[in-house]
């Protein structure tokens, strides 16, 4: 039995990017984060990195495949809302996560308790070569540490 | 050599993902109910029907590991949701329902609050998942969501 048939993969073909320590939003893309340090393992296999401060920062998929993303954010003020999108374009790159296009929902959270109720979420899908994924935010999580967002490359 | 008579196999990834909330089943009122399929991968795995009677339910047809999630939100209370397992309690608050049928739960104590949750267990054929909540995540938009992956290619 092959490799592939188990849904095994070469090591050549994983791979994995984090994003680490919170450092605000994109001056342009006002509700995406960015952040202070990027980690990345098995550089192109699959997706490259945008870090920059106008854009924030997001990962674009150049390998169709099976991922599993994460994401964990923080904030000193209440009752705001972060989730994990998907192809986001236009007015969504300025604009709250809450009841954004079904299309560009992966998944949510709101957190409650400023600066106490950090909150995680994890999806895991299949992706096109093309499609980007962003960690989405209200402009409101200016909290640096335990914030954190990862895209691994499964098979 | 073709393809077929090499090694190399097409892979086959194999997820849903409903997003958008679409109230509950009429008879089965704690099984929540989607707008949309916005991704719909499946090469014998997997099944899933959404009726208006019984709402959304997914069934293993080839054994595995699955990753699964869900998100809800109360529009007009806190919320529970979760994701249970072969449940015959279809009318019961997710909270409520035996033990051995909850896979995962979610809540969030205020209104408006998104809540979201996910695991991952080995299933068997003929395992039967479904969103099931408290009947009070009422969200009508992309809040509301439901996923289920297969952690193999074959």
């Amino acid at each position: 039995m092959s490799r592939r048939s188990l849904g095994v993969k070469k090591r050549s073909e994983k791979a994995s990017i984090r994003f680490d320590t919170g450092s605000g939003f994109g001056s342009t893309n006002t509700y995406i984060r960015t952040f202070t340090t990027k980690t990345e393992y098995g550089t192109n296999r699959g997706m490259v990195a945008t870090t920059s401060s106008t854009l924030g920062w997001y990962v674009t998929i150049t390998k169709r495949g099976m991922y599993w993303i994460q994401y964990q954010d923080d904030s000193t003020t209440n009752n705001n809302h972060r989730g994990i999108s998907k192809n986001l374009s236009g007015s969504q790159l300025t604009a709250d996560p809450n009841g954004i296009s079904n299309a560009n929902r992966l998944v949510a959270s709101t957190g409650h308790l400023d600066g106490t109720d950090m909150t995680a979420m994890g999806f895991c899908g299949y992706f096109e070569s093309g499609d980007t994924i962003w960690p989405h935010g209200n402009a409101q999580q200016n909290k640096t540490t335990n914030v954190y967002f990862e895209v691994v490359r499964l098979f | 050599m073709g393809r077929r008579g090499s090694s190399i196999v097409k892979p086959k990834y194999e997820c849903l993902h409903f997003v958008g909330g679409n109230g509950h089943g009429s008879t089965n009122t704690r099984i929540r109910r989607y707008s949309s399929v916005q991704t719909d991968r499946r090469f014998g795995s997997l099944v899933y029907s959404d009726s208006a009677s019984d709402g959304l339910s997914v069934t293993i047809k080839r054994a595995g590991v699955y990753l699964f999630g869900i998100g809800g939100m109360g529009e007009l209370d806190a919320h529970v949701v979760g994701i249970s397992i072969n449940s015959s309690e279809l009318t019961t608050d997710f909270q409520n329902i035996n033990k051995g049928n909850a896979l995962i739960y979610g809540r969030r104590g205020q209104v408006n609050f998104i809540s979201n949750s996910q695991g991952a267990r080995y299933l068997e054929v003929g395992d039967v998942l479904r969103p099931h909540d408290d009947n009070r995540d009422d969200a009508t938009n992309s809040n509301a969501y439901f996923w289920i992956a297969k952690m193999e290619i074959w």
